[in-house]
């Protein structure tokens, strides 16, 4: 016994070494796991107060970019506008009979407080959470295309899993081919992007626009990504491997917004029945 | 000249979680290097505190930049490795007797206090990113992350230390 306090006392150096190591290896190992990083990280009320009071302090250096960008989506949305516009009149002359339903996808707006791109998996924060609305899995765009995924939510902030974030994981597609694919990020550079699983059927060519496949609840379909920049296809393989430039400028975002998918429980519900039976 | 010490240890505690939080968190350099100066806590560290103190308090220095900046407990790993190897690097930079010595770097040159700084920096982003990638597969990727920001943090520290006018 005394013996085993003596060994103790004179390892208590490495011993303590050894139990922080084990302490933030646990931390880390679960933070990597998708649904663990419940306190610590800055979707909660202290570090997202201090984040959103120094987002503030520097948001004004940014209000001529956010300005015009948000002109250029005013003009897009109001070419939309008159398209849809026309195509009900359109509809009418014909009489249809159908009514227009209440949409399955509503958009909510936030404001980036903390950006990243240096890392290997990149967050966002943004300022609404919870009692917004915002709930985990949610799709996250701007008016240059997507940007990520709901990942962490607390009351009044959420952590966002930007596309540049090396688990992400979106399903693609060629805009005018309709093959899909699924894209994800090598972890080096935040504007190309590779696309897999594209069959070597598919005609594609450098500057093909990429959008968003209909296929996963988060996103709608047709929301653009960015644009092939090479293509190729490796020995005896039937899939291509694509490479993407992101049309989305990921080091500068101010404004988002959130997609929420109405039908997205019954949808997984379905789905998770048919993978049981 | 013991709660001076402390003092000042506390101070530069807070400073330093400011600066790479509010500041160095948002330089971001070539587009993907952050310079990580959370090292130079353990490069000012006083050596008559006891080695497991120093362990304790550099893990939650580098869980605190953890929280705000959601890399969980990389740099809480980091640092108190380095807290657990300082001994053995000072040796290594100052030769046997720096232990001895009651307030630090007396007698030293500034060609070995650079070098041991240089060396606690590029363990912090070396340690860093091997938790962060975590995948050996990209040993290149974390050869090349660290090379670049051990540099760019021994530029930034370079110029923290001759800010604060005490040893370097």
């Amino acid at each position: 016994m005394q013996q085993i306090i003596s060994f103790l006392f004179k390892r208590q150096v490495e011993l303590l070494y050894l139990l922080l190591v084990i302490i933030s290896l646990v931390l880390s190992i679960n933070s990597h796991s998708y649904h663990q990083r419940q306190y610590l990280n800055s979707a909660n009320a202290l570090s997202g107060g201090l984040q959103r009071w120094s987002s503030e302090a520097f948001i004004y250096f940014d209000l001529k970019k956010v300005n015009s960008a948000l002109n250029e989506e005013n003009v897009a949305l109001r070419n939309e506008l008159e398209q849809l516009k026309s195509s009900i009149e359109l509809l009418n002359r014909v009489t249809l009979n159908t009514a227009f339903g209440e949409s399955q996808f509503k958009y909510y707006s936030a404001k980036i407080i903390k950006n990243s791109i240096s890392r290997y998996r990149n967050y966002l924060t943004i300022d609404i959470g919870d009692d917004n609305m915002v709930s985990t899995d949610m799709g996250v765009i701007n008016e240059k295309g997507i940007v990520g995924v709901v990942d962490e939510v607390s009351a009044q902030y959420a952590t966002i899993a930007s596309v540049a974030h090396a688990d992400v994981q979106i399903n693609a597609k060629l805009k005018n081919s309709d093959h899909f694919g699924f894209l994800s990020w090598n972890g080096i550079d935040y504007t190309l992007f590779n696309l897999f699983d594209v069959p070597k059927n598919a005609a594609v060519a450098i500057g093909d626009t990429i959008v968003t496949g209909g296929m996963s609840n988060i996103f709608p379909e047709d929301i653009l990504i960015g644009t092939v920049v090479d293509y190729s296809i490796p020995n005896n393989q039937s899939f291509y491997e694509i490479t993407v430039k992101l049309n989305n400028d990921l080091a500068n975002l101010n404004h988002v917004k959130l997609i929420a998918n109405k039908n997205k429980n019954e949808i997984s519900t379905l789905q998770s029945k048919t993978a049981l039976e | 000249m013991i709660t001076n010490d402390l003092g000042n240890l506390a101070l530069r505690f807070i400073g330093l979680i400011f600066v790479q939080v509010l500041i160095l968190n948002n330089l971001i350099v070539f587009g993907q290097y952050i310079p990580f100066i959370a090292a130079l806590f353990l490069f000012w560290f006083p050596m008559y505190i006891p080695k497991n103190i120093m362990m304790v308090i550099a893990f939650f220095l580098g869980l605190i930049i953890d929280i705000f900046t959601d890399t969980v407990a990389f740099h809480a790993f980091s640092l108190s490795t380095i807290a657990y190897l300082r001994p053995s690097i000072l040796k290594f930079c100052f030769g046997n007797n720096i232990e001895f010595q009651s307030s630090h770097f007396q007698g030293t040159s500034r060609a070995q206090r650079l070098s041991f700084l240089f060396i606690l920096l590029s363990l912090e982003a070396f340690l860093f990113f091997i938790l962060e990638i975590f995948n050996f597969k990209h040993i290149l990727l974390i050869f090349n992350k660290t090379v670049l920001t051990t540099f760019l943090s021994f530029g930034v520290s370079l110029i923290i230390t001759s800010i604060i006018p005490r040893n370097i």
